[in-house]
């Protein structure tokens, strides 16, 4: 903190530059008074005596003394009272703040005790301020992150609930088809579980080197095709799918995909196939899904939040999101770079 | 020593000290230096004018006022300086104390 004691210097000056002006006022009053009182004295021709002239000076360096003495007080008060309007001005910036005006500077005039004052307070509420939007900020992922996962989580549960009930409606299934169920019904859970824990444990990603990433789109792929295939015809074309590598978190990958399966069980035309395409191509993965959209739609509410995960996600490995839709056909491609 | 000759010493002291004193004040670039200088001939203008005033015959009134008056603008250039809130009062400020100083050597030799 500074010691310049720049305040009291201030006033010092202040007190100096009164005096400087009440002794100048002092001597002009007087001067003039003493000035025009004997020039009325020989413009009426009258003399006056030793004693009259001192009494007559003893009483105008009085009354002039005491005028001047009035001056310096005005004056001195009148200088002050410019420094303590900008006390004022603090003050008021200081109770704009308290009622959480927090974007109000004060403004930073001169250089004394009262300048380094608003400079601290403006400090104060700028580090509150970006406190509070980093605050905002980490707030609205939060809820971001719960939204999707949330959303994300429903397309396994979904899936759990579609073997449960397949699994209790017919009673005369095989040990083998039970079986079948089961596992799937396992792989789902885990999945949830997978999703929960990230939420837990606040969006830790776990990506992981794989040499064949096509490997992994063929495993995710085929659990996303049966999900699919009760409902809807898929066509995969891997035609154009060379192998890549690259590191890959296996949930986010399972997400885009589940993502997309929850669009096409909301909007897709059942009569109509769902394509699918997985293409390389200067080092990008190119997948490319297309479906006809079921008109009257179905009402089902829309937070769009499906599209919204794929392209968090997607924007983690740098890849792009591009979709174009028509009145009833709805065309997404996501693209990610990868290494040959 | 005669009179004139002391006047005339007077006169080159009064011009010299005039004439350094607004030279400093517009040409230094130190704030802490500029504000001294401008105190300096603020109180320098009110001496002269005092001088002015007390110089002349005791009858020439108007004389005295004219005196006093140029005075004054040095304090009016004071209080400008020290009160006011605008960029321009520096400038200002400055140009008030100056006319004060010059025309009261003036006014003081030759009117």
């Amino acid at each position: 903190m500074s010691t310049n004691r720049k305040l009291s210097k201030e006033i010092l000056i202040t007190i100096v530059i009164s005096a400087v002006i009440s002794i100048f006022l002092f001597a002009f009053l007087q001067l003039m008074a003493t000035s025009i009182t004997y020039n009325y004295f020989e413009q009426q021709r009258q003399t006056i005596n030793s004693y009259l002239s001192g009494t007559l000076q003893l009483w105008i360096n009085g009354i002039c003394f005491l005028a001047s003495v009035f001056f310096f007080v005005v004056i001195f008060l009148f200088l002050l009272s410019q420094k303590l309007l900008y006390l004022g001005e603090i003050i008021s910036g200081i109770e704009a703040l308290r009622t959480h005006h927090m974007d109000y500077i004060i403004p930073v005039v001169g250089d004394n005790e009262f300048t380094e004052l608003a400079k601290q307070i403006n400090y104060l509420s700028e580090t509150e301020r970006q406190l509070k939007q980093k605050e905002d900020a980490l707030k609205e992922d939060r809820e971001k992150l719960i939204r999707s996962l949330s959303h994300d989580i429903r397309t396994p549960l979904t899936s759990i609930l579609s073997y449960s009930e397949l699994m209790s409606s017919k009673k005369d299934r095989t040990p083998k088809e039970m079986d079948t169920y089961i596992e799937l019904m396992h792989k789902k859970a885990l999945q949830i579980k997978g999703l929960t824990d990230r939420l837990l444990e606040n969006s830790i990603r776990n990506p992981e080197y794989f040499d064949h990433g096509k490997f992994l789109l063929e495993q995710i792929l085929l659990d996303w095709e049966e999900d699919l295939s009760e409902d809807y015809h898929c066509e995969i074309d891997w035609s154009e799918c060379s192998d890549f590598k690259g590191y890959f978190d296996v949930q986010e990958i399972r997400r885009i995909f589940d993502n997309l399966l929850t669009n096409i069980q909301k909007y897709a035309d059942e009569t109509a196939p769902v394509l699918l395409k997985l293409s390389v191509l200067e080092n990008q993965l190119l997948i490319w899904q297309s479906n006809q959209i079921y008109l009257p739609q179905k009402t089902v509410e829309s937070h769009k939040l499906g599209i919204e995960t794929i392209r968090s996600i997607i924007s983690r490995y740098d890849g792009t999101v591009e979709i174009s839709s028509t009145e009833n056909t709805f065309h997404i491609m996501i693209s990610i770079p990868v290494n040959l | 020593m005669n009179a004139l000759g002391a006047l005339l010493i007077l006169f080159v002291v009064l011009v010299v000290v005039s004439f350094l004193g607004i030279s400093f004040l517009f040409l230094s670039k130190n704030k802490k230096l500029q504000n001294g200088v401008f105190f300096f001939l603020a109180c320098w203008g009110m001496l002269l004018s005092w001088m002015n005033a007390t110089s002349g015959p005791s009858n020439y009134v108007g004389r005295q006022l004219l005196a006093w008056a140029i005075g004054f603008i040095a304090v009016i250039a004071m209080l400008t300086r020290y009160a006011g809130h605008s960029e321009n009062r520096f400038p200002c400020s400055n140009i008030l104390v100056s006319l004060s100083v010059v025309l009261s050597v003036l006014t003081m030799f030759f009117v």
